[in-house]
């Protein structure tokens, strides 16, 4: 994963390549073989020195190839990386430095310098003659852009001079590997566009880039995601679907919605502590939030709305996240709620959670807790639960409803701790207040001793 | 209206000249730049006279359609040897003596919206909104030293717009000039469908190539520069302005799942390298406009080279069968002007000058000296350039000329000569010929 405290500079270089061309043959391994040999032109490209990359909103131009740039008093091939920050504009989330330091773990936001990839038209190599097809077979026309988005990871002290040839290099693999996407998967005349995506994985600091091919369901793209699994060596959790790729500093500070903040609270000691927590990402849902009045009375909706978020991440369903209101008419199709509760301010409890959740085709188990003080005893089935299905939980009682998002239990003194997120939080939307007042390790006595609990605990589907 | 016209030196002299030698009724047009203040015109030429060497009718008012087409077609030829930033203005005229002040404002219009239409066919750009349209009628009165402009506005020919006088001014002072060397690599697909082969058509194929060109992103003798910024920074010397184009930033389409794959019956690749020059009058032009002439010359000289090529091949009637690899010409600017103001012209680089000297004759009137010939690209292409004639089909032309049909100038002759490629335009056919032979 990448760390939340890293001095690393994230260079992200993108940009709509054009292949445009003409084929002689019209049946699928013609084309297949056209695109290749485009894309092995285009990739000669990029190695040769046309090839430019600008910094999105400077006057830095940078020719990799030849070593030069528009700014050279400023950045020399021994410059180090860092040069470049005073150059052009970083992309990076300061908000997360204002997280109080007692409740967070330690943050240092990643800085993302964004590169467009260009070509220079103006700069004549040797010249070549166009071949003549002398083929009367019919032929075919080809457009397509290809979104190079290319990333690659550099420390501060590392040399520019270096860093220019890694961005060669790892533009010309992504090409490569589009190319072999397009070889994979077109079908007749049927040529998808390759895409990248970038993915967290566990054992690694960096991202790993996949190229998937556009228009194909996640479930077409199983078998596919299956290898990678093998070849990454990964565990039989999603980690590739699409939805799951990383969130820039920019995607995270345009989304209205703070996403996976438990990320940035410490767990309790490993020392100590054998912790659970849920998998993949979510974003928070909360009183107040979406200018809806739901003070007293929404919790377990947001509650539902949060899960809801965890498989829309995570790429199990595509919704639109439902209103209180929508959740409702829901209920009434299911045949759960007469019809007075659409537009009411009624509370619902975890089996109306699961009716709904029943709604988008996921199925959730009930766990009944008599009393709040046996909650602990559940800790090792709700460990099981985090492991295995890693969805939030909802836990349902009279009369309030709240996010679980983890345990955390001492095999030796039997303490059990509880990740708790708080859907009645009434504040606004930022890192600090969240973090502050939200989301916390409670413990066992947080949970009113003598009343009972409902737990919904949303189930994961098979496969990656 | 706050426009003025300026008529530099070499423009008065010529129209002075043609009223001594009492040529009335002369017609010719008018070339210059016109900036968002003032229009300069820099250059004069007489529309050359029709094959029997027929003087053009003394009252304008006779002049008919065909005269106002052999007008056009001068400008539209002229308009082929035009670098960037200069245009067609519109046209003149050596009044006749008798001449009465409402006589002929219906032709004055219809020389002035025609002149530009011909100019505009040779185009693939065309105006912003914020450019002034208007031509000029400039006319000179036999029996006064008076100049006068009447401009029409091209969007609404029948507005009335007074006449104003023209103000000389010798022009002479250096002209900024910015450069460029751009490399073109563009594949037109032509449909099954097309009826004729080396159609002007397909030319049309060449647009979303011109429109990439026109929003290239570019850097000004290696920097960069904001658009509204002074080109010349100010200073009074005028250095000339190399310019890089680099390719534009293309947004990636949304939703789009698929590349586009259509039928075509053949292609036209054009591959080569061109060399651009944009002139720009006065310290204070601005960047985007010099890089906006620029780009425009880029459109102009790839677009006319094709057309040369394809206007040949329809004349020797090579219409069906595979022409192999065709050479298309190479640019030689000529400075013709003080201010350092190049025309140009296209030609092979084993042709002699002397066909260029009589083209610059006929169509501008005007006696060039071999020593003005600036041969860049050739030379250029000779430094830099490989010939790399790979292909054993490449067919040996039989000397071929291009000929147009209103000037009989003695065209390019497109000898398969080795020589460096400027611009290679190959075409391959389908369809139902049946071999080569005619």
């Amino acid at each position: 994963m990448v760390p939340l405290d890293t001095d690393d500079l994230l260079f992200r270089i993108r940009g709509g390549l054009y292949l445009d061309g003409i084929l002689n043959k019209t049946d699928e391994n013609g084309i297949k073989g056209g695109m290749s040999e485009a894309i092995k032109n285009l990739i000669a490209k990029v190695n040769s020195q046309s090839f430019v990359l600008f910094g999105w909103e400077s006057s830095l131009y940078v020719w990799p190839k030849s070593h030069s740039n528009t700014l050279p008093t400023e950045l020399q091939e021994d410059s180090t990386c860092k040069s470049i920050l005073k150059l052009v504009p970083i992309e990076v989330n300061d908000y997360l430095k204002r997280i109080p330091a007692r409740k967070s773990v330690k943050i240092k936001p990643l800085k993302v310098v964004n590169l467009e990839l260009l070509f220079e038209l103006t700069r004549p190599d040797v010249f070549e003659i166009v071949t003549i097809h002398n083929d009367k077979n019919s032929r075919i026309h080809f457009r397509l852009i290809l979104p190079v988005d290319v990333v690659v990871f550099a420390n501060p002290e590392d040399e520019w001079g270096q860093l220019q040839e890694q961005f060669v290099k790892a533009v010309s693999a992504q090409l490569y590997e589009m190319d072999q996407c397009i070889q994979r998967f077109t079908k007749g005349k049927s040529v998808p566009i390759p895409q990248a995506f970038h993915f967290e994985l566990p054992e690694s600091n960096a991202l790993t880039t996949v190229i998937y091919p556009a228009g194909y369901t996640e479930k077409d793209l199983e078998p596919l995601r299956k290898e990678l699994h093998h070849k990454f060596s990964l565990q039989d959790k999603p980690y590739l679907r699409r939805s799951m790729a990383y969130s820039f500093p920019n995607d995270d500070l345009s989304n209205k919605y703070l996403k996976t903040i438990h990320k940035y609270i410490p767990s309790p000691s490993s020392d100590e502590f054998q912790v659970f927590v849920v998998y993949g990402s979510y974003t928070f849902h909360h009183y107040l939030q979406d200018d809806i009045n739901d003070g007293g009375w929404g919790c377990a909706y947001r509650t539902l709305q949060t899960i809801l978020s965890w498989y829309n991440h995570q790429g199990y369903i595509n919704v639109p996240i439902p209103t209180h209101e929508k959740i409702q008419k829901i209920l009434v199709t299911a045949g759960d709620k007469g019809p007075s509760i659409v537009g009411s301010t009624d509370w619902i409890g975890s089996f109306e959670i699961r009716s709904v959740l029943n709604s988008f085709g996921i199925t959730s188990k009930i766990m009944n807790i008599r009393a709040g003080s046996e909650l602990v005893l559940a800790a090792r089935e709700l460990a099981e639960h985090f492991e295995v299905q890693g969805t939030p939980v909802m836990v349902g009682g009279e009369p309030l409803a709240h996010t679980l998002l983890g345990v955390a239990w001492n095999e030796e003194t039997g303490a059990v701790k509880f990740l708790v997120l708080d859907a009645h939080y009434t504040g606004e939307d930022d890192w600090a207040s969240v973090i502050d007042k939200a989301i916390e390790w409670k413990d066992e006595d947080f949970w009113d001793p003598l009343e009972p609990y409902n737990l919904c605990l949303p189930q994961r589907p098979q496969g990656v | 209206m706050g426009r003025s016209y300026v008529i530099g030196e070499y423009s008065e002299k010529y129209l002075k000249r043609l009223k001594a030698e009492e040529r009335y009724g002369t017609t010719g047009i008018l070339l210059g730049q016109i900036t968002p203040v003032k229009t300069y015109i820099v250059f004069a030429a007489r529309t050359p006279l029709k094959d029997h060497a027929e003087l053009p009718p003394e009252n304008p008012n006779e002049m008919n359609a065909s005269d106002i087409e052999w007008v056009s077609e001068h400008a539209r030829q002229v308009s082929r040897m035009l670098p960037g930033g200069i245009l067609v203005l519109g046209v003149f005229l050596i009044r006749p003596p008798k001449m009465t002040k409402e006589e002929a404002h219906d032709i004055f219009r219809k020389l002035a919206t025609a002149v530009e239409a011909a100019a505009a066919k040779e185009r693939l750009w065309s105006f912003t909104e914020e450019e002034p349209a208007e031509r000029v009628v400039l006319q000179v009165y036999a029996d006064s030293k008076k100049m006068k402009v009447r401009a029409y506005d091209l969007h609404n020919p029948q507005t009335p717009i007074k006449m104003l006088d023209c103000k000389s001014s010798s022009l002479t002072a250096p002209w900024q000039v910015v450069e460029a060397t751009i490399n073109v690599e563009v594949y037109i697909p032509v449909p099954a469908s097309a009826e004729q082969q080396f159609d002007k058509n397909s030319l049309k194929g060449l647009n979303s190539w011109a429109k990439q060109i026109m929003q290239s992103t570019y850097l000004i003798n290696g920097q960069f520069k904001e658009p509204d910024s002074l080109l010349g920074e100010g200073s009074k010397k005028k250095l000339p302005a190399e310019v890089q184009f680099l390719t534009a930033p293309v947004p990636i389409a949304e939703g789009e799942v698929d590349a586009l794959i259509e039928d075509c019956g053949s292609s036209v690749g054009v591959k080569g390298t061109v060399r651009c020059r944009a002139y720009l009058h006065g310290s204070k032009s601005k960047v985007k406009d010099a890089i906006q002439a620029l780009k425009r010359d880029v459109l102009n000289t790839v677009y006319i080279r094709c057309e040369m090529v394809f206007e040949d091949q329809i004349l020797n009637k090579n219409v069906g069968g595979d022409s192999g690899i065709l050479k298309a010409p190479h640019r030689v600017f000529a400075s013709v002007l003080p201010s350092g103001v190049a025309f140009c012209d296209y030609g092979f680089s084993d042709e002699g000058s002397k066909e260029l000297e009589e083209r610059y004759k006929e169509l501008l009137d005007y006696e060039l000296h071999p020593a003005q010939l600036d041969r860049a690209e050739e030379i250029m292409l000779e430094e830099l350039g490989t010939e790399g004639l790979q292909d054993k089909d490449l067919s040996k032309r039989a000397g071929g000329q291009y000929a147009s049909e209103g000037f009989k100038y003695k065209g390019v002759a497109a000898a398969a000569g080795v020589g460096v490629i400027a611009v290679a335009v190959s075409v391959i056919y389908f369809g139902n010929f049946i071999g080569e032979s005619a």
